[in-house]
């Protein structure tokens, strides 16, 4: 999964968050397959977060004249065709590494903002806060795989 | 009467004109000595993150010092923080003001009663146009923030003692159980947040201290939620 890179390091920013928001999708569908009902449940609410937060970002994208990444066909779970979810924990750690892609995708689109040519007050106020929730959804992941760990001192990285 | 040489007179002379010449031009001419100009202090967004940090760190010292149940958890949340506070001092390493105030107060009292008012206003600062946000003027530490000497249970923290020199901010004191920790962690992550949003584009130290600043505001949320 790799974004396109283009001539506006902030679109360049965005559209790795998309592309993230797009694996998250399809990563939930396979993984609510191999969950137990309550972290199902809360796989479901998840993918419904993550499209609402794709269709917002596609539509910003659109709005700045850039044309949004598409998704790819297929996303495997360690990044490689070929791997598949087994059991419970393997599903429960492909959703841990969608929530830190999108922290990551994130953590990116602040730092591009910090250095851009103008203020881009918005943009970082949404990277912000995509960054808050996304380590909040990894730690939700986290907590089942690493109860005594639960939690990274720097979401993105 | 002496008798000198024709030599010695010659060298005499010729002494006695260069003294001459140098008074001369120290006379007339302005002598420029270069005055020490103290370095601007380093943004207040960081310093007071940084206090924030090490309030939370003397938090969890008092909460595991009177047998909370949850001195396990708290253990690995209270590394998190003790992170945060060594990468904060990291960036402020890249300000020369902070390298200079950092020095134990004991030692730096010229440092510590300099001006804020005048230090402010030599901090080469990036123009408000550039600042998103309502704090536009990117704030300097003030000497309320600075070269304090660590009190209370802080000091007893390893991270917390070993290089701090600042005082922990106004307001609540040091949180001594699960639920005035959370609070303060809500607090400490709140501040990352609006520093973050409101950090200057184009700062020297933009793009370390702003993801650093989102990191730990997203790092703090999670723990207060684990804390509530």
């Amino acid at each position: 999964m790799t974004a396109p890179s283009g001539s506006d390091p902030i679109l360049g920013a965005f559209q790795r968050v998309l592309a993230a928001q797009h694996a998250a999708i399809y990563g939930y569908s396979v993984i609510g397959v191999h969950l137990s009902a309550d972290p199902a449940d809360r796989a479901r609410v998840l993918q419904a977060a993550h499209r609402s937060t794709r269709d917002a970002l596609m539509i910003d994208l659109a709005g700045r004249g850039a044309i949004p990444v598409e998704a790819e066909p297929f996303y495997s779970p360690a990044g490689s065709p070929g791997e598949r979810i087994t059991d419970e924990a393997g599903a429960q750690r492909w959703a841990l590494r969608l929530e830190e892609d999108c922290a990551a995708g994130y953590r990116f689109l602040l730092a591009v903002s910090a250095t851009a040519s103008a203020p881009q007050a918005a943009i970082r106020r949404t990277a912000l806060i995509g960054l808050i929730v996304a380590a909040q959804y990894a730690m939700e992941w986290r907590a089942l795989l690493t109860p005594s760990s639960p939690t990274v001192p720097f979401p993105g990285t | 009467m002496t008798i000198i040489s024709r030599r010695t007179m010659l060298s005499r002379v010729a002494l006695s004109a260069a003294v001459a010449g140098g008074g001369g031009l120290g006379l007339t001419r302005r002598v420029h000595r270069r005055v020490a100009v103290p370095p601007p202090p380093p943004p207040v967004a960081l310093t007071a993150q940084l206090s924030a940090q090490q309030l939370l760190l003397a938090g969890y010292d008092a909460v595991r010092a009177s047998g909370s149940s949850r001195a396990g958890q708290t253990a690995r949340l209270q590394a998190d923080v003790a992170a945060h506070a060594d990468a904060l001092r990291a960036v402020l390493e890249q300000y020369p003001g902070w390298r200079l105030t950092e020095r134990p107060a004991s030692s730096s009292s010229a440092a510590q009663t300099a001006g804020p008012s005048s230090a402010a206003a030599q901090t080469p600062g990036p123009s408000s146009a550039q600042t998103p946000g309502p704090s536009s003027a990117h704030p300097t530490a003030s000497s309320s923030s600075t070269l304090q000497p660590p009190a209370g249970p802080s000091s007893a923290h390893p991270t917390a003692s070993s290089s701090s020199t600042l005082q922990p901010p106004a307001g609540p004191g040091v949180p001594t159980t699960v639920g005035a920790l959370a609070a303060a962690t809500r607090r400490a992550a709140n501040l990352a947040a609006s520093n973050c949003a409101a950090w200057p584009v184009g700062e020297s130290q933009a793009v370390r201290a702003v993801p650093l600043l989102g990191s730990i505001a997203g790092c703090l949320s999670t723990h207060a939620a684990i804390l509530a």
